[in-house]
C-alpha cells in the first residue's frame, strides 16, 4: 500500500466495489489482469506500444507461420491451433510488472509490488528459459554462461530495457524491431577502433558479433502438437543438441549486414500441424529451418578466435549440407556455407 | 439586563459547542478490498483455486 499503485487504490484498476462486505458482492465486475486498459491511463506512451509490441502479440509466431504458407485467418483452423498451442504465451503488463506470466501458473512475485525491472528468475527466464535463460545464466552443463551476467551481473533489461515496449510499429520479428538493440550500442569502440585487434580489422560487418564471441547452444528438433484424449493441447519434440554453427546469414539486410552468422535451429517440421490440418506448411521451404541466431552466452575469448584457422579450414564450425536434415535442405539453401573459408 | 443576555448567549454558545462535541466524529468507509486481501486466513477460506490440467502426452523440452 506504500508504492504509489497501492495510494490509488485497488478498484481504480481492478473494478469491483471496496465498499461490499461479501466476497461475491465486492468482486463483481473485477478484472483479475486489467493491464493494458488501466496503465494506459497513466502510462499511455509505454501502454499503447506495448500493446504492439511482439511480446503481446506475438507476431513473431505468425510471421514465420504464415512465411511458411500457413492460413491464419480468423476462424481457421490454424488459427485454432495456435490459440490452442502458442496464443496462452503472450505477456500483459502485469505479468512482466508485478506477477509471473499466466502460462507459468501465475503468482505475485513481490507482493503486489509493481516492478519497474521484470525479476530475471521469475519474469524473463521464466519464459525465456530453456534456450536463452539456460545460456546467459551458464546452466547448460560443460558451457560458461555469459560474460555480461558471469563478470558484469548485468540481467536482461539492462540491455533489453525499452526494446521490449516496442516501438509502436507492429514488427514482423525480433530481429527486424526498430528497437532492436545490437551489441555496438556499448561497445561502439570496437567499431571506431580496429587498429589493436587484427581479427576486428579483418572482419568487422562481415562476421556477426556472435561468430567469434558466442559458444555452442541448444538446438531443438521435430515439435508436433496435437490434442490429447482428453482435448488438452499437447506436444512432443526430439531431444535437442548442442551445437555450435555458422551459416551464411538468411536475413541480410543494411540493418544486419553480416554475410556469416551463428545459426540455431528451430523445432519447425513440415508435418508440425498434422494433427489439425493436413499439408498446413504448403510453403515450409521458403524459410529456413537453421534461424539468425543471437546465443547470449557471449565470451571474449572463444575456440572460434584462438587464430584464423581455428574457423580457416575448419569444416567443423561451419552449417555444410552434410548437418543438414535431407528433408530441409532446400530450405537452407540460403543458410549452407557451400565452401569453407581456406585456412590462412 | 444587559449582562443577562450576554450571559444567556454564552450558555447557548457553549451547549452547542457541547452538542458538536459529543457528534460521533464520521467514520471512514471500510475498504474490504484491503482488510480481506490482506488477511492469509480469510484468503484461504475464500480462495476458489482454479488447477490448470497439462497433458500428460507432452514430452520433450519446450
Amino acid at each position: 500500500m506504500e508504492d504509489t499503485h497501492g495510494k490509488v487504490g485497488c478498484v481504480i484498476c481492478h473494478g469491483g466495489d471496496s465498499s461490499a462486505e461479501g466476497k461475491e458482492v465486492a468482486h463483481v465486475g473485477v478484472v483479475a489482469d486489467p493491464s493494458h486498459t488501466s496503465c494506459i491511463t497513466c502510462h499511455s506512451d509505454v501502454a499503447e506500444r506495448d500493446m504492439v509490441s511482439l511480446h503481446s502479440t506475438l507476431n513473431g509466431f505468425k510471421t514465420k507461420l504464415e512465411a511458411r504458407g500457413a492460413d491464419l485467418s480468423e476462424g481457421s483452423l490454424m488459427a485454432d491451433a495456435m490459440e490452442n498451442h502458442c496464443s496462452t504465451c503472450h505477456t500483459t503488463c502485469g505479468q512482466c510488472h508485478i506477477s509471473r506470466p499466466d502460462e507459468l501458473g501465475g503468482g505475485l512475485v513481490s507482493s503486489h509490488i509493481v516492478r519497474k525491472t521484470p525479476s530475471t528468475q521469475y519474469n524473463c527466464t521464466a519464459c525465456h528459459g530453456a534456450r536463452v535463460g539456460n545460456e546467459y545464466l551458464g546452466l547448460n552443463a560443460g558451457v560458461p554462461g555469459d560474460v555480461h551476467w558471469t563478470k558484469g551481473g548485468m540481467t536482461c533489461v539492462a540491455c533489453h530495457g525499452e526494446e521490449l515496449h516496442g516501438s509502436g510499429a507492429l514488427a514482423p520479428d525480433r530481429y527486424h524491431n526498430s528497437a532492436l538493440v545490437k551489441c555496438e550500442d556499448c561497445h561502439e569502440d570496437v567499431w571506431t577502433n580496429t587498429a589493436d585487434n587484427p581479427q576486428h580489422e579483418q572482419h568487422l560487418g562481415d562476421l556477426s558479433c556472435q561468430v567469434c564471441h558466442s559458444v555452442e547452444y541448444k538446438n531443438c528438433y521435430g515439435c508436433h502438437v496435437a490434442l490429447d484424449v482428453e482435448g488438452l493441447p499437447c506436444r512432443t519434440t526430439e531431444p535437442s543438441e548442442m551445437r555450435f554453427e555458422i551459416g551464411l546469414n538468411p536475413i541480410r539486410s543494411s540493418e544486419i549486414p553480416y554475410e556469416y552468422a551463428v545459426v540455431r535451429h528451430v523445432p519447425v517440421c513440415v508435418d508440425m500441424w498434422e494433427f489439425y490440418v493436413e499439408g498446413a506448411l504448403p510453403e515450409f521451404c521458403d524459410v529456413s529451418t537453421w534461424k539468425y541466431a543471437t546465443p547470449h552466452n557471449i565470451q571474449l575469448h572463444t575456440p572460434q578466435n584462438e587464430s584464423c584457422n581455428s574457423c580457416h579450414g575448419n569444416a567443423d564450425v561451419f552449417l555444410l549440407e552434410e548437418d543438414v536434415r535431407p528433408d530441409e535442405l532446400e530450405a537452407n539453401q540460403g543458410v549452407i556455407v557451400d565452401q569453407v573459408p581456406p585456412r590462412r | 439586563m444587559k449582562l443577562k443576555v450576554l450571559v444567556a448567549l454564552g450558555v447557548m454558545a457553549l451547549a452547542a459547542l457541547v452538542v458538536l462535541g459529543c457528534r460521533p466524529e464520521a467514520e471512514e468507509p471500510k475498504d474490504t478490498c484491503v482488510s480481506c486481501h490482506a488477511d492469509r486466513e480469510v484468503l484461504k477460506a475464500t480462495a476458489s483455486e482454479v488447477k490448470e490440467v497439462k497433458s500428460e502426452e507432452t514430452s520433450g523440452e519446450g
